[in-house]
């Protein structure tokens, strides 16, 4: 009797052993199974929040600089793009290079930062990092880089505006000036605002030379009042005479006047919008004159043949004539002058344009920077 | 007698109730067991067949994403029919045997397909049958990225790769690219 009951006992935990092994077998089996399909999921959902970072980035790309290329600075309080794609959420930022917290404003330091890119899908959060940088040349260098024989930036910080007269590099002093402010000009140089109230400026040194052919180019941002201002002259204190060149705006008009020792030229050229900066260029020499709005269709004087004249004592003076009538126009500038080159040579039109385009791929990406972070 | 030896031998085996019982419990697991084993098995193919989808999609929207953009094909006036993408290939001498390292811009990759998949040189990706099939869409973007038409404001591209495998989709991604992209995505 008590061997059967053995036998019969060990024949239940027999079945029950076998049945308890298949089943944790056969549960094992599918859990693992499970878990491998759940890492299959995440790496889908990586994948998907990957490419969506990168459409992320590309949208931030595009809404950081213009159809161009070029720099475009936004007010946007630092969201530069967001999309849904994928099943995914993405955002684009800035964030600082060193701290990688998000920066406060979409404006780019001048140290460069990160652009992140983020995207969460399920399970997956993915980071594309890379380092932005404005490295594009100011409108100085720009400018300088082309030769000029003298330079007047006038964009030197606050207090004296400083320049060399001989050397066409930075430093010095004007003579005098009495600026009531400062304004931003482009590639946010800032420049002196004359109001319109004998306000301005004069170069500390003569502008005691000859050119035969040359260029002027300059920024200009006039204010409301644009009705028959001077913003530059070269000219004498006391003295109108040959070898002068007058800019200034004709009913809302750039114009320039060149006097010299034959007929003098007067050119009026394209409209100067209100508050807005405008490049002005003008070329002289024995082929004539010509007057550009930013490197647009220039006004010509084919019979013009002149250059800049030596005259003793002249100075380049900006934002009025200081007192002076020069042809009728004594109203001091209201507005801003920016970058005054003078060159002894006529510019091509690219080298106008390079000018022009100060902001011409300013956005330098490092791809080696360039690296994913999946958490 | 009878009656007691009959007693004995009952009591040394089981009775019927015990060995059916016995065989409903062991059938009951082994059928679980091998249903579980079936459905595991079936979810390891699906799994490694979409962890391969998702491979080659990712791999395939990588490379087109990184592709220029043409700036003269930027605000191009591209239906992006099957018949421009033809259009399209035939001006740049590019046929349909043609591999994509052929294609000169992102455009290009529009309406293309291969099974089965093939890498850039057009050799087909080993381990893959013709089951498998890799195919491009390309659309027009908006500057947030919304599909537009001709004539809006164009920035770039939708780029949407699908994986199929016997006609079922397996894996499908899309990333957008727009002219400003060149500058990061140079290659």
């Amino acid at each position: 009797m008590a061997a059967v009951k053995r036998r019969r006992g060990t024949i239940y935990v027999f079945v029950m052993l076998t049945s308890a092994i298949v089943a944790s077998l056969a549960i094992g089996g599918a859990v693992a199974r499970r878990s491998m399909a759940d890492r299959m999921h995440d790496a889908s959902d990586a994948a998907r929040a990957r490419q969506t970072a990168r459409s992320v980035f590309e949208l931030a790309l595009n809404t950081l600089t213009d159809d161009d290329g070029d720099w475009v600075y936004t007010d946007a309080r630092n969201v530069l793009a967001d999309v849904i794609l994928n099943r995914s959420f993405a955002t684009a930022y800035f964030a600082d290079k060193t701290t990688h917290f998000k920066l406060t404003t979409a404006e780019l330091p001048a140290s460069g930062a990160y652009l992140i890119a983020e995207a969460y899908t399920g399970n997956a959060r993915v980071r594309l990092a890379c380092e932005v940088t404005d490295t594009g040349p100011d409108l100085h260098a720009r400018a300088l880089s082309l030769g000029p024989i003298r330079y007047y930036p006038l964009n030197e910080g606050s207090g004296s505006i400083g320049m060399s007269e001989s050397t066409a590099t930075l430093g010095g002093v004007y003579s005098d000036s009495n600026i009531s402010g400062r304004t931003t000009g482009p590639e946010d140089g800032n420049a002196p605002w004359f109001s319109d109230n004998n306000d301005n400026a004069g170069s500390a040194a003569g502008a005691n030379f000859d050119i035969g052919n040359g260029t002027i180019t300059f920024w200009v941002n006039p204010g409301a009042d644009r009705w028959d201002r001077v913003i530059a002259m070269k000219a004498g204190y006391f003295s109108q005479g040959n070898g002068d060149v007058v800019f200034l705006i004709d009913d809302d008009r750039i114009a320039v006047y060149h006097e010299i020792s034959g007929p003098d030229s007067y050119l009026v050229g394209d409209n100067l919008p209100e508050n807005t900066w405008s490049f002005v260029t003008y070329s002289f020499g024995q082929s004539g004159a010509k007057l550009r709005v930013n490197v647009n269709s220039p006004s010509t004087n084919g019979s013009f043949k002149g250059g800049l004249e030596y005259t003793f004592d002249d100075i380049f003076r900006f934002g009025g004539p200081a007192g002076y009538d020069y042809a009728g126009v004594d109203e001091e500038l209201d507005g801003s002058v920016l970058g005054f080159a003078v060159f002894d040579r006529i510019l091509t039109t690219p080298e106008l344009r390079y000018i022009y385009e100060i902001d011409e791929i300013p956005l330098t990406i490092d791809p080696d920077s360039t690296r994913w972070i999946v958490d | 007698m009878n009656r007691r030896s009959t007693t004995g031998v009952r009591r040394r085996c089981f009775t019927l109730l015990e060995v059916v019982m016995s065989s409903i419990v062991v059938a009951l697991m082994l059928v679980g067991a091998m249903n579980a084993a079936t459905a595991a098995r079936a979810l390891t193919t699906t799994t490694n067949e979409r962890a391969a989808a998702w491979r080659l999609a990712e791999d395939l929207a990588s490379e087109v994403a990184t592709a220029p953009i043409d700036p003269m094909h930027a605000n191009f006036v591209l239906d992006l029919t099957e018949f421009t993408a033809n259009l399209l290939r035939t001006v740049a001498s590019i046929d349909a045997d043609s591999p994509r390292a052929d294609f000169p811009t992102i455009d290009y990759y529009h309406k293309w397909s291969a099974s089965p998949p093939e890498d850039v040189q057009g050799a087909a990706l080993p381990g893959f049958d013709a089951t498998w099939s890799r195919s491009v869409e390309i659309a027009m973007i908006d500057e947030v990225g919304s599909d537009t038409l001709v004539g809006a404001d164009i920035v770039g591209r939708r780029v949407t790769v699908t994986v199929r495998r016997r006609g079922e989709t397996l894996a499908e991604i899309t990333v957008l690219r727009t002219l400003s992209g060149d500058t990061l995505w140079q290659r």
